[in-house]
């Protein structure tokens, strides 16, 4: 691994890319024609499914006329990131130092894609690479994982994104390798209004454990960014893994994000938990493949809107093996005139038995001009399931409003902490390292009440 | 300054368009425990809401004064600042809230100062202590999942925290074993002084034997027909409410 230098004064694995990030292997490049064969014969999305009723697909369409900057000449390789120019890395790297963190990566769209480990990630075995140069050692783990689920024939905007990602990120815990510290990935976008392209791939191998956060925010307040990403977490028999998705971005960023965990491994295990501050238009479709037999896997949603932000969020459970068991909480605040769709999948194949799959959805709406939509989807095929699902949107409880009112408490307080009430079961979860980041954009959103 | 620290003046209160409450009048002193004992029903919980400011309960005519002032145009966090305190008879429960956030933020409102916060923990544990709480019980969400009795403990474990001037107790005693009951009514006890009122609202006359009331008011269908001394729950306790339903006639024809 030429690439890869070890700086022997911290013992900390630091990768940067050589030249252009946006170098890709020839290993990908038939991976890729393919998914560009795909993006250009689909057609759009059909409005008339859930998946797409809410939000216009069209604005989607990659739009920058040019592929140059997948060429690599554009983009200067390597400037490095000075500190103060973004705090989230600032405080990752602090983390990192003082051993809350295995590992930060950061994919800063216009300039590098840097990773560090920890020597005590490193020695317990850890990969985190760049996926151009992750094909040098790991090519048989990147064919059987790498666009597999979320690839060119996944929909439209996943090939767009298989066709064009930008370098990527590849974690990898091999088999046996069990890490308790986070790696927080963070992709700051470009300061260009042009399209980007972030991809992930997340392997947990046989008996092990990973804990991964991926931050998306904009490079600048004002940039009206675009963002297609995609994310593909594997879990193989016996694993487990933590995934959290933080997107904050400006509120003039168009997003667009895939995300497929696919338990493949007996008894393996997943917690997915998708936060979602920013963006003017976010689209997202999340989803766990229960495909081992006695799988578990949890799913939370954490959205907070304000102004005129439009949320479209779709989660799936797929129940392909026996005694699956699943459970989703999906919380939505709105503010102001913010708009959320929340749709809800679970499938349980025909002749998968004993599963257990259940969903939640509740919408607080502070005020009258936003407007929340919920709708579950239900194809259950076998019949010896549990399953159940519930969805709420109204207003805030005036009886809980009575209760902390008749206590003293001021009626703006009382309502602050109801909201909070109603988000902290999913607060409560995220590591460590990000939960009082994520309590502070709940209470910069209260803070106008 | 009045002597009466509540006076309730022929108050009548509507419920969903119903009147619930016709025409009640109370005035209750410093240092006294006034006993409201009815049948389910008769209008105690209503007036008791109607007077704490809950939005379903309107009074539709009558005053209600703490301490000399009307506290109708008061929203009703300012009636509980002013000293008001309603222990429910169905506590709410808010999902997501701990009951240590609770009352820090029920006394930050009348304190407004984060030096006198400073032994707020060393209050909550002293409080909980008196009344046989669990210390685990400040982490819990605010009667997400308790039981009665850990509901009604709740309450007066707040009231002994808030220190209000005027305590309406809507039937603490129900739920509670005897022992809770012995430990509940203690919390009420130490809460009595001679600048405090309390309004004791029960269906039972079991907790009288350990709260022991100034003045005892029978209420039925909204009104109430017949105030006197303890010796009237006990009375109650023998016969029944309907010995009292003849009163009830006399006073209205
Ligand atoms: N929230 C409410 N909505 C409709 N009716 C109510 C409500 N609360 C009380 N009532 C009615 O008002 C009357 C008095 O009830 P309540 O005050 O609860 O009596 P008590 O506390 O003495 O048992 C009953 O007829 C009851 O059904
Ligand atoms: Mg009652």
């Amino acid at each position: 691994m030429s690439d890869t230098t070890i700086d022997t004064a911290l013992l900390k694995q630091v990768t940067q890319l050589p030249e252009s990030r946006n170098k890709q292997q020839d290993s990908f490049a038939e991976l890729q024609n393919n998914a560009r064969a795909k993006y250009k014969a689909e057609g759009l999305p059909d409005r008339t499914l859930h998946l797409w009723r809410y939000t216009d697909p069209s604005q989607f369409l990659y739009s920058d006329g040019s592929e140059s900057h997948q060429n690599g000449s554009a983009i200067p390789a390597n400037a490095p990131i000075a500190s103060g120019v973004s705090p989230a890395y600032d405080t990752a790297l602090e983390q990192l130092n003082a051993g809350e963190l295995s590992a930060v990566a950061l994919d800063n769209a216009d300039v590098s894609l840097r990773i560090e480990l920890t020597p005590v990630a490193i020695k317990a075995g850890l990969v985190a690479l760049p996926l151009s140069l992750a094909g040098a050692d790991y090519s048989d783990i990147l064919k059987r994982h790498l666009a597999t689920e979320v690839g060119a024939d996944f929909g439209k905007f996943e090939a767009l994104n298989t066709t064009l990602w930008e370098d990527g990120i590849f974690i990898y815990a091999p088999d046996n390798v069990r890490i308790e510290e986070p790696i927080h990935l963070l992709r700051r976008g470009s300061a260009s209004s042009r399209w980007t392209f972030p991809r992930t791939l997340i392997v947990v191998g046989e008996n092990s454990k990973l804990t991964v956060v991926d931050e998306y925010y904009s490079a600048n307040e004002t940039v009206a960014g675009k963002s297609n990403a995609v994310v593909e977490v594997f879990g193989h028999a016996n694993s487990e893994v933590e995934y959290f998705v933080l997107q904050r971005n400006n509120a003039k960023t168009l997003s667009h994000y895939t995300e497929r965990t696919i338990l493949v491994g007996d008894t393996s295990k997943s917690m997915l938990v998708a936060a979602s501050f920013g963006s003017k238009t976010h689209k997202a479709n999340l989803g766990t493949i229960m495909q081992g037999r006695q799988t578990k896997s949890l799913q939370y949603g954490l959205v907070f809107g304000s102004d005129k932000q439009s949320f479209d969020h779709h989660t799936e459970h797929i129940n392909r093996g026996a005694n699956g068991y699943s459970d989703l909480d999906f919380k939505v605040v709105l503010k102001d005139k913010a708009h959320s769709t929340y749709t809800g999948l679970i499938r349980v194949d025909e002749n998968i038995k004993n599963c257990e799959a259940y969903q939640s959805n509740r919408n607080l709406l502070l005020n009258r001009g936003t407007k929340a939509e919920s709708i579950p989807e239900l194809e259950i095929l076998c019949d010896e399931v549990v399953c159940t699902h519930g969805a709420t949107v109204g207003p805030i409880d005036e009886m809980q409003v009575f209760y902390l009112l008749s206590r003293g408490i001021p009626r703006t307080d009382a309502v602050r902490m109801i909201v909070r009430g109603h988000v902290e079961p999913t607060l409560k979860i995220l590591p460590e390292s990000l939960q009082p980041r994520v309590r502070s954009y709940v209470d910069e959103r209260l803070a106008t009440l | 300054m009045s002597n009466y620290i509540l006076q309730i003046k022929d108050v009548h209160v509507e419920v969903e368009g119903k009147e619930v409450v016709k025409g009640v009048t109370l005035d209750i002193g410093k240092g006294e425990v006034h006993a409201l004992m009815g049948k389910n029903g008769s209008g105690k919980s209503s007036l008791s809401n109607a007077i704490m400011g809950h939005p379903s309960y309107s009074i539709t005519s009558g005053d209600v004064l703490l301490d000399g002032v009307s506290v109708l145009e008061m929203d009703p966090n300012e009636r509980s600042l002013a000293g008001l305190f309603l222990a429910f008879q169905y506590p709410q429960a808010v999902p997501g809230v701990t009951v240590a956030n609770f009352l820090r933020s029920a006394l930050m409102a009348r304190r407004n100062d984060d030096k006198a916060m400073r032994t707020f923990r060393k209050e909550l544990y002293a409080a909980m202590d008196a009344l046989e709480v669990d210390h685990e019980f400040g982490g819990r969400y605010l009667n997400d999942g308790f039981s009665g009795g850990e509901k009604k403990r709740l309450e007066i474990l707040q009231l002994s925290m808030l220190k209000p001037t005027m305590a309406l107790l809507d039937e603490t005693d129900s739920g509670l074993d005897i022992d809770a009951l012995k430990i509940v009514s203690e919390g009420i006890n130490n809460y009595c002084s001679a600048e405090n009122g309390i309004l004791l609202v029960t269906h039972y006359q079991r907790i009288l034997d350990y709260v022991k009331p100034t003045k005892v008011h029978v209420m039925i269908d909204g009104k109430i027909v017949k105030t006197g001394g303890p010796e009237i729950a006990l009375e109650l306790e023998k016969s029944g409410y309907e010995s009292f339903q003849p009163e009830l006639a006399e006073v209205s024809g």
